[in-house]
């Protein structure tokens, strides 16, 4: 994501509404991106966003330029989002288990050369889908967004070894997968 | 380099880019040597990387702003409402509900103890009327007999154009 001037953050702190609409026009498609990963469904992520800049709406005249706008704003998008995925396990009663996942996602998962874009989709949401809300985080900020390990232990305000430790574990769970769905790779 | 040290570091720091030179030759050249670590790398790469370098930015609905537009004006509103309530009260004192409350009790009994007057009695009101007319009554009739009766003797001529 772009960095938003400071000049339209202090407008919008001041409550112009063509500022903050600004901000939303910079920055609505990867916070949406960013809770659409995390949430896996497509109303929930824009459930999320919607919530993602009321918050931001209301709080702005709090921030202080402590930290980049940009790492306050993916700290509220991840946090709305877990919460929504949090809420709508609860409502649905059911809670997604690797051991699960692994027998839905087998027959999704299959060796991904040659896919088109919408396979890709479709493999992406699996594979996220396999992994634990937390490492689905921080495998969303360090592969789409492209955030470094620093960057990602300030949003989600967690250790650093936190971070690589959570990345780790989701590899290997994705190389489970990947290995079951037989590419036939050994390793 | 030992292989669990390399394969835990291929994980994580070497295929993120977040080891420094010194660190990305040492992990380079062990793999130059190291079948084994090889494949692990070519795993995470094909099965936990790649698959996201196609990933597509998504751009939520039109929808999503207006909603957010809306709530905006609504909350303005309500602040708006919330303001106003405060330029009618401008009164600091009345803000503080003990001492708003002593007011009201004092107004309350400063208009009982008022009402409750006989000067503010309908009774008292009557009574003072009722004198006043028997009064001007009293002076129009015998009453002048009466009172130039006071004045005789006085000693003073003008008694003989009244009385």
């Amino acid at each position: 994501m772009q960095e938003i001037p400071r000049d339209i953050i202090i407008k919008a702190k001041e409550g112009t509404i063509e500022a903050f609409e600004e901000i939303y026009r910079i920055a609505s498609s990867y916070v949406y991106t960013i809770a659409l990963r995390i949430t896996n469904r497509r109303e929930d992520a824009e459930e999320a966003t919607q919530d993602v800049f009321m918050s931001v709406y209301k709080n702005l005249k709090n921030f202080k330029f402590k930290s980049s706008f940009k790492t306050w704003l993916y700290r509220i998008t991840v946090n709305a989002a877990l919460n929504m995925v949090k809420r709508k396990e609860k409502e649905s009663k059911k809670t997604i288990h690797y051991d699960e996942c692994k027998n839905i996602e087998d027959a999704a998962y299959v060796n991904p050369e040659g896919i088109g874009a919408a396979d890709n989709e479709r493999l992406i949401k699996s594979m996220l889908t396999a992994l634990s809300s937390e490492q689905r985080a921080c495998i969303v900020l360090k592969e789409i967004e492209g955030l470094k390990y620093k960057e990602i232990a300030e949003t989600l305000r967690i250790n650093i070894n936190t971070v690589r430790s959570r990345l780790k574990r989701a590899r290997q769970r994705l190389i489970l997968l990947y290995k079951r769905g037989g590419s036939g790779d050994e390793m | 380099m030992r292989c669990k040290k390399v394969q835990d570091l291929i994980m994580s720091d070497y295929i993120d880019g977040e080891l420094n030179e010194r660190q990305r030759k040492q992990i380079k050249d062990h793999l130059e040597g190291c079948l084994g670590c090889r494949r692990v790398l070519h795993a995470v790469s094909e099965s936990a990387v790649s698959p996201f370098k196609e990933s597509k930015i998504a751009k939520p609905d039109e929808s999503v702003w207006h909603y957010i537009k809306e709530n905006i004006e609504e909350e303005r509103l309500h602040r708006l409402k919330g303001s106003l309530l405060e330029r009618i009260m401008p009164i600091p004192i009345l803000q503080k509900p003990r001492f708003a409350l002593a007011i009201i009790v004092a107004f309350a009994i400063f208009v009982t103890v008022f009402v409750k007057s006989p000067f503010y009695t309908e009774r008292g009101v009557n009574m003072y009327l009722e004198e006043q007319i028997e009064f001007l009554r009293y002076l129009g009739t015998n009453g002048i007999d009466t009172i130039g009766a006071e004045y005789i003797g006085l000693g003073t001529a003008i008694e003989e154009y009244f009385f």
